[in-house]
């Protein structure tokens, strides 16, 4: 009889070891833990690490989420200050702070996250309301505040969350800012709209620039060749009275016989097939050509 | 297949057996030896090349980056190692709700359609796997958020034109601080933008204002090259004009040169013999005039019958009898 009792002792001991055993506990970096002596929560919130409590069933052990959790909520339609309908995705990043309160209060994530939902909405549509479209949207610098305002609106999130929660709300931002599907039409009309505007400015600004080239063109051709016309004035002016020059040299020797020259150029270049010349017969030249036939024609 | 002899593994333990039967401190030995092997081997972990670490004993983490190379951590589940292969460079895409491109409203209210790609690494071993719940959700929403705000802050023309590299560039930054501030231990290296476009129903006008784009610059390099030709023309047709008016002058210029070399030598034959050259320069400029010309002969004190010539030559003045 012997066997049967040594086995029996065995049993007992391994059973003892295991009850003792749930008098220890480890908590992970990820958790926190509660120790709860017959449900109602004793002494500090435990962080990880190994830990000790009285066994089971007096004291048992809640152990809660101490990540960062990302919610990312669905996209809702709002209203603008100015009455304009947005389409407003945003995400929040939350964390337990007070793991006790949260019990409490929410228990479990999936019950938080409809609790931080229904906060953030009603933050939401208050912080969109207030703000016409432009506050959201803008090319001038410093004109877009998305992040500003969702930054305001995850500090008021944030202060109901932890208030209320237990939750500490580490960031909220909107990762979706739209149209809602029944503006889209609209929008792609006036964006089309706007193209063509913006194709007929680029084709006239061309033909402007293009006239303007051709209207310079004009301009420095004509002064090229005003200037030319200048320049070959100017040459001719200069040979002329260079020639002038010349002449008067020469013929200041003999003014007389320089008039007597002239003159007779003169008259070659003066008569013509219309010139009717009359002479008398006493002309200097008649006389110097009489002779035996009278050529007088 | 009946057979006395059990099998050699049988035959092995139960030899074994009877070994450990007649010898128990051997038995005891062996079963030290083999508890110390295994713990040994429970102890021992390796990081691997491009890998980090993160130690937890009992849960809470007592080493937050662990080196590559083999170490020793407490065993029998008192330690914890995980590994992190932190050298490698991860990629995530960010897509719209439906998974398609992600619709972004630009500053100056239009739509604009992209896909873009993330990568980045995991800087921070220990805040990558405690820290955070899921930290490619986060990864990703922390990008598109980025996203939003960059493209709420920008013209459509920017976005599809120059402003890409600006684009990433803002878009890291921001999804950074987010990262940063949610502790998630991740480093972006890069944000890809691989394309932007409008809508499909609006891409034909934004192709239209390329068109025109391209007919406009046209427009203007045609002005310019038809500028240049007119330009050479005129330059050209200056320095004819030029050139004519030097031909002319030299022109003038010689002749004058001619004529006083002319009159020189008329002079100097003048005074010679002065009445010969008269007459004879008289006669020759006669001889070359009067053919031309009608020549009406007048008694000496006799009116001259002057025909103005109205009719042409077809009623030429009779020529009145020379005298003799």
């Amino acid at each position: 009889m012997k066997r049967p009792g040594r086995l029996a002792l065995f049993i007992a001991a391994g059973v003892a070891l295991l009850w003792l055993s749930s008098a220890l506990f480890t908590v992970d970096e990820t958790e926190r833990g509660i120790v709860t002596r017959f449900g109602r929560p004793v002494g500090e919130v435990a962080l990880p690490g190994l830990h000790g409590k009285l066994p089971w069933p007096i004291d048992s052990v809640i152990r809660v989420d101490a990540r960062l959790l990302v919610f990312d909520s669905e996209p809702v339609e709002l209203l603008t200050a100015d009455k304009k309908n947005v389409l407003l995705d945003s995400f929040l990043c939350w964390r337990i702070v007070d793991p006790l309160r949260f019990t409490q209060t929410v228990r479990t994530r999936i019950v938080a996250e409809a609790r931080l939902l229904d906060i953030a909405a009603a933050e939401l549509g208050a912080a969109v309301g207030a703000e016409p479209m432009d506050a959201f949207i803008g090319t001038a610098p410093g004109q877009a505040r998305i992040g500003a305002i969702a930054g305001r609106v995850a500090g008021a999130v944030d202060q109901a969350a932890r208030r209320s929660f237990g939750i500490e709300v580490v960031d909220l931002q909107i990762n979706g800012f739209f149209l809602p599907a029944q503006n889209r039409t609209s929008v792609i009309e006036r964006m089309r709209a706007e193209r063509a505007r913006i194709a007929t400015k680029y084709r006239s600004e061309g033909e402007e620039e293009a006239l303007k080239i051709k209207a310079q063109t004009t301009l420095e051709r004509d002064t090229i060749l005003a200037a030319a016309r200048a320049e070959a004035e100017a040459i001719r002016g200069n040979g002329e009275a260079q020639a002038m020059r010349w002449y008067a040299e020469a013929y200041a020797d003999d003014p007389s016989f320089y008039r007597f020259l002239r003159a007779l150029q003169a008259s070659e270049a003066i008569i013509d097939e219309q010139t009717t010349i009359f002479l008398e017969s006493t002309s200097p030249l008649l006389r110097a050509l009489r002779g035996p036939e009278d050529n007088a024609h | 297949m009946r057979t006395d002899m059990p099998p050699p593994s049988v035959r092995l333990i139960r030899g074994a057996a009877a070994a450990m039967r007649r010898q128990p401190w051997l038995a005891a030995l062996a079963a030290a030896a083999m508890i110390a092997l295994l713990t040994l081997g429970n102890a021992l972990y390796v990081v691997g090349n491009g890998e980090t670490a993160a130690r937890r004993r009992f849960g809470r983490v007592v080493e937050q980056a662990m080196p590559p190379g083999l170490g020793l951590a407490a065993p029998w589940g008192i330690d914890r190692v995980s590994v992190v292969r932190s050298g490698e460079v991860r990629r995530e895409e960010v897509t719209g709700d439906d998974g398609g491109p992600l619709a972004l409203l630009t500053g100056d209210e239009n739509i604009i359609e992209m896909a873009v790609v993330v990568q980045y690494t995991v800087g921070n071993a220990g805040a990558f796997l405690f820290a955070v719940d899921d930290p490619r959700v986060l990864l990703i929403q922390a990008l598109r958020a980025a996203l939003v705000e960059t493209a709420a802050a920008m013209t459509v023309d920017d976005v599809l034109t120059a402003g890409k590299a600006a684009i990433q560039q803002e878009v890291r930054r921001r999804a950074q601080v987010s990262l940063d501030r949610a502790g998630a231990g991740l480093t972006l290296t890069g944000v890809n933008l691989q394309w932007a476009q409008p809508p499909p129903e609006a891409a034909q006008a934004f192709r239209a204002v390329n068109d025109a784009k391209a007919d406009s610059s046209r427009a203007v390099s045609d002005a310019q090259s038809q500028r240049e030709r007119a330009l050479s023309l005129a330059r050209g047709e200056a320095s004819t004009i030029a050139n004519a008016g030097r031909a002319e002058a030299a022109e003038r210029l010689q002749s004058a040169h001619g004529a006083t070399a002319r009159f020189a030598s008329l002079l100097a034959q003048r005074r010679q013999a002065r009445d010969a050259t008269d007459l004879h320069l008289a006669l020759d400029a006669a001889r070359r005039v009067l053919p031309r010309a009608h020549l009406v002969v007048l008694a000496p004190g006799e009116a001259p019958h002057i025909d103005l010539n109205l009719l042409g030559h077809s009623a030429p003045p009779a020529p009145a009898p020379p005298q003799p």
